[in-house]
């Protein structure tokens, strides 16, 4: 084996280097891959169709499984889920709108690493749109629509689907203290009394906490 | 001194693609128009797509409005072009949106519809769907 392998008169030593540089190339896309290497820059190139026109509180409730006031714990990983990215968060709840939940809850909002760079919607450049990542420590209200089998719940993106309450991670949110907020929640629980559904949900059962199921009223004959 | 030159070649490689990775101008695969503008599938005047969705018709009433407009050529993938853009369908009741658009930095960008809402909606409703998707992918 050795003999052939010396009248085969191949520079090793390059083989070797071309070993090395492949491996390299193999790990490096491993790692973006795996979002173990986040490179530098944003893209702002997400974006969809919402199934709702959600500048209407009505709509926006409608197709929100909850809604409610809730602190950020902590960013818990990036996550991609059908190709698409997602950034998962603990968050704790302090006040239900529409739903009842209570205590910490998984919250994934879309855009996060995918390959070793940052994907967020497009909007979220400017910050007054809301579309942005929510940052650790503050307290928003949020609507979003629950993943029951895996009890994760994914915020619906919409300028008007979120409002930033404080970014004081001391903060402690207490109805009745804030008028401007005070006055937003009214607003979404009076949508919550006339909310419209969407169809697939009302189809397919998944209106969950729904208004009229609250009241115990059918939806749609169901 | 061989060996230091092969040890250099080595860390120039590395450099380089770090390099290349950082930079926002070109890709490792294929190029992408990239610019402060916004980011999407367009390479060199077309898009080359690839996957599949079960509104095929939709989507080819939707690619052909579009080729219709003469601002850029939407064409499957061959074995011959890079794919600019992977088609597919997802049923997620979770997600609050009909379709969505993912610009890809390294790869194939990707449009996704989602079968949980399409499949409620009419034929006309669908491909305007579809009609503004392909819309946001260049």
């Amino acid at each position: 084996m050795m003999n052939i392998i010396k009248k085969t008169n191949i520079n090793w030593s390059w083989v070797a280097v071309i070993a090395i540089i492949l491996a390299l190339s193999i790990a490096m896309a491993l790692s973006l891959r795996a979002n173990l290497i986040k490179l530098p820059g944003v893209s702002y190139g997400m974006s969809f169709v919402n199934i709702g026109d959600f500048s209407v509180d009505e709509e926006l409730v409608g197709a929100s499984h909850n809604v409610y006031v809730a602190k950020i714990i902590k960013q818990t990983e990036y996550v991609v889920l059908d190709g698409i990215p997602f950034t998962k968060y603990e968050a704790e709840v302090k006040y239900n709108i529409k739903g009842d939940i209570v205590g910490r809850i998984t919250v994934l909002h879309q855009g996060g690493y995918k390959n070793g760079r940052l994907n967020l919607v497009n909007g979220a450049q400017d910050e007054s749109n809301n579309m942005g990542l929510l940052k650790e420590g503050s307290t928003y209200l949020l609507a979003s629509r629950h993943w029951k089998e895996q009890d994760m719940h994914f915020l619906i993106l919409h300028p008007n689907s979120r409002l930033l309450i404080s970014n004081n991670p001391n903060f402690e949110y207490q109805y009745g203290k804030d008028d401007k907020v005070d006055n937003r929640i009214r607003g979404l629980q009076e949508a919550y009394k006339k909310e419209v559904l969407p169809q697939a949900d009302i189809i397919h059962s998944k209106d969950f906490n729904s208004y009229k199921r609250l009241l115990g009223q059918s939806v749609n004959g169901k | 001194m061989i060996y230091l030159n092969k040890l250099f070649i080595v860390f120039l490689f590395v450099g380089l693609v770090m390099a290349g990775s950082i930079a926002e101008a070109h890709y490792p695969c294929g190029t992408h128009y990239l610019t402060p503008a916004g980011e999407n599938a367009v390479d060199a005047g077309e898009i080359r797509w690839g996957g599949s969705t079960q509104y095929s018709w939709e989507w080819g009433d939707s690619v052909d409005a579009w080729n219709n407009l003469g601002a850029v050529n939407i064409a499957p993938d061959n074995i011959y072009t890079y794919q600019d853009l992977t088609l597919g369908d997802v049923d997620n009741y979770y997600l609050g949106w009909w379709g969505a658009y993912d610009y890809d930095y390294f790869g194939s960008d990707s449009l996704t519809l989602n079968k949980y809402y399409m499949d409620g909606g009419s034929y006309g409703n669908r491909a305007h769907i579809v009609s503004h998707e392909l819309g946001h992918v260049h």
